[in-house]
């Protein structure tokens, strides 16, 4: 494993606080969430492992204590339970998984089922080839046949979200903004209260 | 070629508007030197976002050029990488001139058939130098031609021929991830430029009756209405969205923040100027597209 500290973007030196702002930094920007369903998806995840493994050497160097960091697995890929239905559709989500794009759109293409799994499916593959146009159809299709499927609900949320605006890793730092924004939002309110003689937060 | 692929400048720190201008100037004089002078003119942003993708960092050396004798300039050494993309963007001019000599109208064409007359030694070098580039280039612009002729309602099948070119530019690569990475990122860029291109063309396309898919996707009959602004925005965010998630997992070396100032910033302002008609007031004010973006 490379040097940790280079990993995370950091020096030997820094503080705990400034380590783990730079994990979290990077966690966010590799999380398997921005990675759905992406056909990169696997190297993100080398590079998740890659931060993981670094912070977990740096932890176990400062305090001698182990670090066990658990991410979810990817929710687009049907962790939601249940069987798939027939086995051709588990074939096809197989061979989408494995990235043999061929073979998922034979398997498909074969089906005469052409039900909201099928749609799901097609979006899925879709998206695999960067046909955003057709996965984006195919998933509201899917989402509009069976509505109580939180899989084909996701997948329309996460289509809809890429579609409104464009996110560089840079605008990705959203909980730590919105937070430091309230607190500084409640601060002005306070000073304000205090300056008219009243007082909203005791303490301050 | 067609100039989408732009920084937003104003964006750039001083440095890295700097390293960019040298990527630029570096693929200008290895233009020169390896194709000739009149290939000079084949210079462009978007094979300029190429080279700065799959470049290593920056080595520069100071220049004089004809266009600007005065002073000299940091240019990007060459290198086999700046020979190769320089191959690519005489191939891809070449055969962006052939389709205007069949599609555009007699103005262009005349333009076309000039400008082949210039290129046409330069292209042969380059087809045989990078002859895969060339051969997938003429046969993914054959299937896009079938799918025209067909009268293709699908949006992302015509793109995807378009898109596929230039994935071929990150062919040489030898690390097996950062060619995937790569690949998905051009696709991307590629697939927005073909969509912006569709975009601008579309008044055009109307009037004479050429083919576009935005015509037959939605059955436009007199330019884009909102509803299908709002719609083909939202799919050239998607792309860029891709483009970035994939740029994330490159190397974070110098081109990165040109890189990811390209795909967030850059594109999306030529998107809004596309669909305001901004755009194509802007180019008939300046030189033909093909050459003499000012940097």
């Amino acid at each position: 494993m490379n040097d940790p500290y280079s990993t995370l973007g950091v020096s030997r030196s820094a503080s705990d606080e400034e380590i783990k702002k730079a994990y979290r930094e990077l966690a966010r920007k590799y999380h398997p969430d921005s990675y759905v369903d992406n056909p990169l998806a696997d190297l993100a995840q080398e590079k998740m492992k890659e931060i993981n493994e670094a912070y977990d050497a740096i932890q176990k160097e400062r305090s001698g204590q182990g670090y066990a960091y658990q991410y979810q697995s990817d929710p687009f890929s049907g962790s939601s339970a249940g069987s798939y239905g027939s086995a051709s559709f588990r074939d096809a989500r197989e061979a989408i998984n494995a990235g043999d794009l061929a073979r998922a759109e034979i398997l498909l293409g074969s089906m005469t089922n052409r039900g909201a799994e099928w749609n799901y499916l097609m979006g899925q593959l879709a998206f695999r080839k960067g046909w955003m146009a057709d996965a984006s159809r195919y998933f509201r299709t899917a989402a509009t046949m069976d509505p109580t499927n939180p899989d084909y609900r996701q997948a329309v949320a996460y289509m809809e979200k890429n579609s409104q605006n464009v996110y560089p890793a840079s605008s990705m730092s959203g909980d730590s903004d919105a937070c430091c924004r309230a607190f500084s939002t409640v601060m002005c309110a306070d000073c304000c209260c205090e300056m008219m003689g009243g007082d909203l937060i005791r303490c301050c | 070629m067609y100039g989408y692929v732009r920084p937003a400048k104003d964006e750039l720190k001083v440095k890295e508007f700097e390293r960019f201008r040298s990527a630029y100037c570096g693929l200008c004089e290895t233009l020169r030197r390896r194709c000739g002078l009149a290939a000079r003119f084949v210079v462009n942003y978007d094979l300029t976002f190429l080279v700065m993708a799959l470049s290593p960092p920056c080595r520069t050396q100071e220049r004089r050029c004809l266009a600007h004798p005065v002073s000299k300039r940091p240019c990007l050494c060459g290198d086999a990488l700046l020979d190769d993309a320089a191959d690519y963007s005489v191939i891809l001019a070449w055969w962006k001139l052939r389709d205007d000599l069949c599609d555009g109208t007699f103005p262009e064409r005349v333009r076309a058939r000039a400008a082949m007359l210039f290129l046409r030694r330069a292209y042969r070098a380059a087809s045989v130098r990078n002859e895969a580039f060339d051969k997938n280039t003429q046969l993914r612009l054959a299937e896009l031609r079938r799918l025209e002729e067909e009268r293709s309602d699908s949006i992302d099948q015509t793109a995807d021929c378009f898109a596929a070119v230039l994935t071929n530019a990150a062919e040489k690569t030898e690390d097996p991830a950062r060619k995937r990475l790569l690949k998905e990122v051009f696709y991307h860029v590629g697939r927005c430029v073909y969509l912006l291109d569709a975009a601008d063309d579309l008044p055009k396309d109307i009037q004479s009756g050429s083919y576009n898919p935005l015509i037959f996707r939605w059955g436009l009959t007199e330019g884009l209405t909102e509803p299908v602004k709002e719609e083909l925005a939202g799919t050239i965010n998607v792309s860029l969205n891709m483009a970035l998630r994939a740029l994330d997992l490159r190397e974070a070396d110098e081109w990165q923040p040109i890189l990811e100032n390209i795909v967030s910033l850059g594109i999306p302002r030529v998107r809004d100027a596309v669909f305001s008609g901004v755009w194509k007031k802007r180019k008939r004010k300046n030189t033909p597209e093909r050459s003499g973006e000012r940097i």
